[in-house]
């Protein structure tokens, strides 16, 4: 790959669609490293204070696989990206590489604070997905190394998350806005840490800190649901398209957080 | 449309009626069997093969039931007419296909038709029925009166809807549909026309959107998924048509007519709000809600 010229394929749910031209994809011609017999890259593993989901791990195996319940968000966007068919091909690192706007995976994974792993001939290097991913459709991967798999720093076994997808229809759609929350209580049961991301209202998915200096320190309660509002939403720039206007997704962004609080608090009472 | 008999005793009805998964091979086949007296399981079907069939018509309109299904009818009546007479029985005789042998009960007596002593056809058959059906219509006068259509559909339905005053999300949670298709020919075949026409209606309530250049794609033109659609309960009303086969009319667009203004009218007594447009996306409810004071 050193000379930087292949397209790296694995499950290839996005690669085949740009090819055909749908999504103004790479050019057809150029060369094309099938990387899915790279059996070391598939699977997830406790390494330390984290867990490495490899690159070739598909969505269906984050499902089928027992993870603590910080995960939920995760799981829960893994059931949303496509059917289950393209679940069963399509890989996590394949939806940050791919780097949509909209991809379900992101928001769930800022949320998890995930560290994506690179390689290449110079060595192996780790960024934040929040320094991967620049923009729409574009990485800060070289075209010389491979994405070999992402990091996720454990947590507490009291964490927990949840995510959020508003479409026009139930299944198989883009998000109009999507949102994963994930919180962390300390022994007054209080959070201690919560970490915010929303999708589809920029160039890519963003955490919102000012949601989740809001809500940090705070009594885990039904008072954090105010707390939330449209003046916390900033780093934001939801455009209008054929999905939705701009002013309507800010409204929606607030909407879900607060309903992700809501999913949280209810969990946490049951 | 033709029903005919070869000399091994295969029957075939020849269909020019194409069907477009809505199901009219069954349909024919059930109406020219019915017709004919044997068994629709006897039945082969040819369908829409330029060099067999004869021109039935587009599919379209709710017509094929109704008018190629008459026509189905009529040969099935004309082909018994051919078999009766040859076998010299009554009208009341009782049909039987059995080993490639026609067998003609007639009261106590059975009589049996030689099938291969009989002079083969263009397309192998040796005994063939047909029938045609041109529904009696009559241009609009200049006062607009006349009868340009033979038939007309007549439906009811109701939709529960469920609006989130939030996001300005429609969730239709269930949907009555009564449907007056004169007689149910396959009572299965008229809920699955009712369904799909009510995923097609609900698409038109809430999603689809054709922009052209823009929406060109199922990921931006947006089509109902499994999980979009209400709990259907179909109501079958079955008030003969006096011109249709055994009382039948078609049922094709009318459950996809009376789904949006079902739908809408549900977002009304839920909301007080009045759509006008469609789709009505999540963005454009959630917009007519501010707009009309209700959020």
């Amino acid at each position: 790959m050193a000379d930087g010229s292949y397209t790296v394929l694995a499950g290839g749910t996005d690669f085949y669609p740009a090819r055909a031209g749908g999504l103004g994809g790479r050019p057809p011609e150029s060369k094309v490293l099938d990387i899915t017999a790279l059996e070391g890259l598939r699977g997830i593993a406790e390494e330390g204070d984290s867990l490495r989901i490899g690159a070739l791990t598909t969505w269906s195996d984050l499902l089928h696989a027992p993870l603590p319940p910080y995960f939920a968000a995760l799981k829960l966007a893994a059931r949303e990206v496509g059917g289950v068919q393209i679940q069963n091909a399509g890989t996590l690192c394949g939806n940050l590489c791919n780097a949509s706007p909209a991809a379900d995976g992101v928001p769930p994974l800022l949320a998890l604070d995930a560290e994506v792993e690179l390689a290449s001939q110079a060595g192996a290097r780790r960024l934040a997905l929040d320094d991967f991913i620049l923009g729409n459709r574009q990485t800060a991967k070289r075209p010389d190394e491979l994405v070999t798999a992402l990091h996720i720093p454990k947590l507490s076994a009291r964490a927990r998350s949840t995510f959020l997808k508003l479409g026009a229809r139930k299944y198989l759609v883009i998000s109009i806005v999507m949102a994963a929350l994930l919180i962390d209580l300390d022994d007054k049961g209080n959070v201690s840490k919560a970490r915010v991301a929303v999708g589809s209202c920029a160039a890519r998915a963003l955490r919102l800190p000012a949601v989740e200096a809001a809500l940090e320190g705070r009594p885990f309660d039904e008072d954090l649901l105010p707390r939330i509002g449209d003046e916390q939403l900033d780093p934001l720039t939801p455009i209008d398209d054929i999905r939705g206007t701009a002013d309507y997704r800010r409204e929606a962004a607030v909407a879900l957080l607060r309903r992700g609080v809501e999913a949280l608090l209810s969990q946490e009472a049951a | 449309m033709s029903v005919a008999l070869n000399r091994e005793g295969k029957l075939t009805l020849y269909n020019g009626a194409v069907d477009i998964g809505q199901g009219s091979n069954t349909i024919m086949a059930q109406i020219a069997a019915d017709a004919l007296g044997l068994p629709v399981q006897e039945m082969r079907v040819v369908m829409g093969d330029t060099a067999l069939t004869a021109d039935a018509g587009k599919t379209s309109a709710s017509r094929q039931t109704f008018i190629s299904g008459k026509a189905a009818e009529l040969a099935g009546r004309d082909l018994r007419a051919q078999i009766l007479r040859l076998a010299n029985a009554g009208e009341d005789a009782r049909l039987e296909l059995k080993d490639g042998e026609l067998h003609v009960h007639d009261g106590v007596e059975v009589r049996s038709l030689d099938l291969a002593e009989l002079p083969e056809d263009a397309r192998g058959d040796v005994l063939c029925g047909s029938g045609t059906f041109d529904p009696p219509t009559s241009p609009l006068d200049g006062n607009g009166q006349g009868d340009p259509y033979a038939t007309y559909g007549f439906a009811a339905q109701i939709a529960e809807v469920e609006v989130d005053l939030d996001l300005g999300t429609v969730k239709v949670l269930r949907m009555a549909a009564a449907h007056d298709v004169g007689r149910a020919v396959n009572p299965t075949l008229v809920e699955g026309q009712i369904h799909g026409g009510i995923a097609q209606g609900l698409g038109l309530a809430l999603m689809e959107e054709y922009l052209p250049g823009r929406t060109e794609n199922l990921h931006d033109y947006l089509i109902p998924t499994f999980g979009d659609m209400p709990e259907i309960t179909s109501i079958l009303v079955e008030d003969p048509e006096p011109l249709g086969p055994y009382g039948a009319k078609g049922v094709g667009e009318h459950s996809l007519i009376a789904t949006a203004p079902a739908i809408f009218g549900g977002v009304y007594q839920a909301t007080g709000l009045r759509l006008t447009g469609t789709p009505a996306t999540p963005d454009r409810v959630r917009a007519a809600l501010r707009e009309a004071g209700i959020v």
